[in-house]
């Protein structure tokens, strides 16, 4: 039984709908990219997913013991995070909120899960410091520090590269792959960025015009081929 | 200095200005916490437009008759707190457009009805003392003092309770609604402790300057500290110092209370930001 | 920097708690054994000197007194005012009043005083006139209805 399935999905805001019968099923562990332009529904996808969006027919399903607190989310920037005045302790530590419940104060363990997430994403003597005196790849790594510790099953991320440097992405790909494979954690990330869907995941999900839906090897296929034909076309005309 | 010491010994014998000072800290304290979470959601302007309303309310209740005005004003306030924060960031009219409209109203349609219906001897007395507030927190009766007491106390301890959510909710709603914390709920929560906070403070203030009373600690606290938590520490003190020292100074110079603490409050707001200034620029 | 910054919060906090004991300590002294307050050498000293506060406090005073009458039966008051008097029909007599207003003039208040073997309007002075009065707060029964008063001593009309 797959972790998370999707069944049929019609997805839009109101009467307009951007995506129509949709299917795709991730299993537990796996590591999953979805691409497309600009305006093909890949961040409305994700908010359908994770309920912050209503679904307008289809069906999601989560399974394998996930439960909808039990989701980690690395959402686009929002502005007033910028200048927030937190530290990059009570930031990590307030994404095990949803284990608390009615209990109003964080326990030993969780404060315990904050700070093996903070090692492990090599953010540990920023700890203290304020968020918003960050660089935008350190931000992003305690964004995911935070994720992490809401969930030990399941990570869904919305561009997480999106205003970072080559460098600082090549990082964060690396550690979000880490975490895939070393933690178990199945992995959904929305990216317009071709290195990840060739080179770190294990399916790709392209919405758009000439969806698609398959493996990296698969993928990589296509593309070759709608490639070949390009390079075919141009030759003959 | 002594004669100012004599003085204030000589007031502070009356119990109606321990009152005062008791429940004018309680409210500082209850209206910095608040501010804090109202200024990082982007909702500052809320406690202006709430206590617009609030005044609305109390023109209803003043017409009406009733002696206790908080009967009429607290729900009315309350209902339009939650009205207009539910939503969060999802609501479909503009925020800002909204509480304009709805805070606007309120004030016309409550110096309207004061006029047409009041029989009080002094209307622009009446109106002016719930604008600014200028001795209203040394004339409260007993009945509104524990009022004030009591509610003041459940605001801070929800505040204490529901701290982390709270964090969480104003931090990044999307996050917390995503990892399945109900943030609807506690939107709620807070819509009403804000209307309770602003009904409260016009007791001290005046609705013209609750705004004052629930930005500046913060803005103060933020110049200079880092940490939610040691904002909201920074924000209480400050607060609470400003409302004393505006109290006694105008016990004992006679001037308006509620434009004394609001000036000390710039003051403070001032002094930090020097600091923050010579600091960054070292 | 931040440890310099908590630590000037910190000492404010502690002199303003120290200024705000002290006060409650002085506070809890009788009137009476209070430091000589040169204004009121050769004068005699009365429990609540309301000529002498600030005019919002002289107002708020006065609403707390009417507020909750009992506790201040039996003191004495010195106040500052403007005359007021008014006829009622039902008694066929003259009443008296003082009306303090506050520092904004926003709000005002009035008490009843009576002064006991004088006769209006020979005695009194003109109405508006700036007063100043000295007596006991009490009360007195008419029509049975208690209605609180100060009983004056003295009079004087201020320039």
């Amino acid at each position: 039984m797959s972790q998370l399935s999707c069944k049929n999905l019609n997805i839009g805001y109101g009467s307009k709908t951007i995506i129509d019968n949709l299917s795709f099923e991730v299993e537990s562990g796996e590591y999953l990219c979805i691409i497309g332009h600009n305006g093909t529904g890949k961040s409305t996808l994700m908010r359908t997913i994770l309920r912050l969006q209503p679904l307008n027919s289809g069906s999601i399903t989560l399974d394998d013991g996930v439960k909808l607190n039990e989701v980690g989310y690395l959402p686009q920037q929002t502005p007033a995070q910028a200048d927030f005045p937190a530290s990059v302790w009570e930031i990590v530590l307030s994404g095990c909120l949803n284990r608390c419940g009615v209990r109003p104060f964080y326990n030993a363990n969780e404060k315990k899960r904050a700070n093996h997430y903070i090692d492990m994403l090599e953010i540990t003597p920023l700890s203290k410091r304020c968020y918003r005196e960050l660089s935008g790849g350190q931000q992003q790594r305690v964004l995911l520090a935070r994720a992490l510790c809401a969930t030990h099953k399941m990570l869904l991320l919305d561009e997480p590269t999106a205003s970072l440097d080559p460098d600082a992405t090549q990082e964060l790909y690396r550690l979000i792959k880490d975490i895939n494979q070393k933690e178990g954690i199945t992995v959904i990330m929305i990216s317009h960025d071709l290195t990840v869907a060739t080179q770190y995941c294990d399916k790709v999900l392209k919405l758009g015009d000439s969806p698609f839906y398959g493996t990296r090897t698969e993928y990589i296929q296509s593309m070759q081929i709608e490639h070949n034909d390009n390079q075919g076309g141009e030759v003959n005309g | 200095m002594v004669e100012i010491m004599h003085k204030l010994s000589l007031y502070f014998q009356f119990p109606f200005v321990q009152y005062a000072m008791i429940v004018g800290v309680l409210i500082a304290l209850c209206a910095s916490l608040l501010g804090v979470i109202l200024v990082l959601k982007r909702f500052s302007f809320i406690g202006d437009g709430l206590s617009h309303v609030a005044f609305g309310a109390m023109a209803i209740a003043t017409v009406v008759g009733l002696t206790t005005d908080m009967l009429i004003t607290m729900p009315i306030t309350v209902l339009c707190a939650v009205l207009l924060l539910r939503k969060g960031k999802r609501s479909k009219i503009s925020g800002d457009a909204t509480v304009a409209m709805v805070s606007v109203a309120s004030m016309a349609i409550g110096y309207l009805l004061v006029n047409i219906f009041s029989t009080s001897g002094n209307l622009s007395g009446d109106v002016c003392s719930t604008l600014f507030g200028s001795t209203s927190i040394l004339t409260l009766t007993n009945t509104e003092v524990w009022v004030c007491i009591v509610l003041s106390a459940l605001m801070i301890a929800v505040f204490i309770i529901f701290y982390n959510k709270i964090f969480a909710v104003t931090f990044d709603e999307n996050f917390a609604r995503a990892t399945g914390t109900p943030a609807s709920l506690y939107n709620l929560i807070i819509a009403v402790v804000v209307a309770v906070v602003v009904v409260l403070a016009m007791n001290l203030v005046g609705s013209l300057l609750i705004s004052a009373l629930i930005i500046f600690p913060t803005l103060s606290a933020m110049r200079l500290f880092k940490s939610f938590k040691s904002v909201v520490i920074c924000s209480a003190i400050v607060s609470v110092l400003c409302a004393v020292i505006g109290m006694l100074v105008s016990i004992v110079a006679g001037t308006p209370v509620g434009s004394t603490i609001v000036v000390a409050n710039i003051a403070v707001f001032g002094v930090f930001w020097l600091i923050d200034i010579i600091r960054g620029s070292r | 920097m931040k440890k310099i910054i908590i630590g000037i919060i910190v000492s404010i906090l502690v002199v303003a708690c120290i200024v705000i004991i002290c006060i409650f300590a002085f506070g809890n002294t009788r009137p009476n054994d209070t430091i000589n307050n040169p204004q009121q050498q050769g004068a005699k000293q009365v429990d609540y000197d309301l000529s002498a506060m600030g005019k919002s406090m002289a107002y708020s005073t006065v609403v707390n007194v009417k507020e909750n009458p009992l506790g201040y039966i039996g003191k004495t008051f010195k106040v500052s005012g403007v005359y007021k008097a008014s006829f009622y029909d039902v008694t066929q007599q003259y009443y008296h009043y003082i009306l303090i207003i506050d520092s904004t003039a926003c709000c005002q208040t009035a008490i009843e005083f009576v002064y006991n073997g004088k006769t209006y309007p020979t005695d009194f002075p003109s109405i508006d006139a700036n007063i100043t009065i000295e007596g006991t707060f009490g009360s007195y029964q008419e029509e049975d209805i208690t209605y609180y008063c100060i009983f004056v001593t003295s009079l004087t009309v201020i320039n």
